[in-house]
């Protein structure tokens, strides 16, 4: 059963075997918590949405189009039900996640961080966090979800040149910071 | 000597760059020390990212979601199983009505020797009040009176429905 794909699981749901369904929601409850849990910086916040996210896909698997991954369907649905939340919510996130031209600023976190982390594996992991929301929303989806720059284009609405600068920027800010603190000796 | 780009550094990390190129990348980072720290911290940072962190969904999700979708579902077949009882009741109810009332009538009209009732009588009964029925229906004033009666009906579910609506969506948003 667990060999099954995520289109032959949504078949078997859709003849009425509901409880196959368990198979998705193990398949993406955990990389999806961390996209939220990141996303929201909050932990009961971020299973909220999920619960909410996984119903929202469940009740609407009927018009699930075959053609598509259910991953990149699903996730869209992850991220604009986080999005509501923050709207909700009223956070102030609407500068963040506007500008595609904004300058990364990580230098009022980066000295606290390098204090404390021992190499620069650690370090770039401490930084992803205090990364701008859209930056660390497009390096999860990367390097955690494993969805391509595409997918990550249709999930947030963006166009897919727009997604690929803010990965390369969120590289290139990162490494930036392993050059400024000299991580470059560790890499040599 | 061409000058090495971010772009490309990234591009070069992701395959995204064709076999000329990545030549001609080499070559030039060869020459290049800034650039090769640059690709080598790249490196680096993409293999951390590799490795983030993925925090496990709380304990027992799966199931509570499961648990709300059987409850759901289950809501769902009971409302629509009710309906049908409830129309096949209606349904039966009628006919045993028309056929007790039938039996009634002509039993008063027993006399004498006819103790039994037909099939037959019984039938005449039956398509004797049918066409009254028919003919209650066929009168013009009845069918406008009905017409206004649904307009009225559905003008009034559509607004107990709106405010159905608007009712949920109040009680969801103080939830």
């Amino acid at each position: 059963m667990k060999n099954l794909t995520d289109i032959e699981v949504i078949e078997s749901v859709k003849r009425g075997n509901h409880q196959d369904y368990s198979l998705l929601i193990d398949r993406y409850k955990d990389k999806a918590f961390s996209l939220l849990k990141r996303m929201l910086k909050n932990e009961m916040d971020a299973e909220e949405v999920l619960q909410d996210s996984f119903l929202k896909a469940y009740n609407s698997l009927k018009d699930f189009r075959q053609d598509a991954k259910f991953s990149t369907w699903f996730y869209k649905i992850v991220f604009n039900t986080a999005l509501t939340t923050i709207a909700s919510k009223k956070r102030k996130i609407e500068q963040e996640m506007t500008s595609y031209d904004e300058v990364l600023e990580l230098g009022t976190y980066d000295n606290e961080i390098y204090s404390t982390t021992e190499n620069a594996r650690g370090f770039v992991l401490k930084m992803v966090d205090k990364l701008p929301l859209r930056n660390a929303l497009v390096t999860i989806l990367f390097y955690v979800d494993g969805l391509s720059l595409n997918e990550i284009s249709q999930v947030m609405g963006i166009s897919l040149v727009n997604t690929k600068v803010l990965l390369h920027r969120s590289r290139n800010a990162l490494r930036d910071l392993l050059l400024k603190h000299n991580y470059q000796e560790e890499l040599l | 000597m061409k000058k090495i780009t971010d772009e490309m550094l990234n591009d070069y990390l992701d395959n995204q760059l064709d076999a000329s190129s990545i030549k001609e990348l080499k070559e030039e980072i060869e020459q290049d020390e800034e650039s090769f720290k640059k690709l080598k911290a790249l490196r680096v940072v993409d293999s951390s990212l590799k490795s983030i962190e993925i925090f496990p969904a709380p304990e027992g999700f799966t199931n509570r979601i499961m648990s709300i979708i059987a409850k759901n579902s289950k809501k769902v077949t009971s409302k629509v199983s009710y309906f049908f009882v409830s129309v096949i009741s209606l349904f039966s109810l009628l006919i045993l009505a028309v056929m007790g009332y039938a039996y009634y009538a002509s039993s008063k009209l027993q006399t004498g020797n006819q103790n039994y009732i037909s099939l037959n009588e019984m039938s005449d009964y039956v398509l004797k009040y049918v066409s009254l029925l028919q003919n209650f229906f066929s009168n013009q004033n009845v069918i406008t009176i009905g017409l206004v009666l649904t307009m009225l009906l559905l003008i009034s579910g559509y607004y107990l429905l709106e405010s159905h609506k608007e009712f949920k969506n109040k009680f969801r948003d103080l939830s």
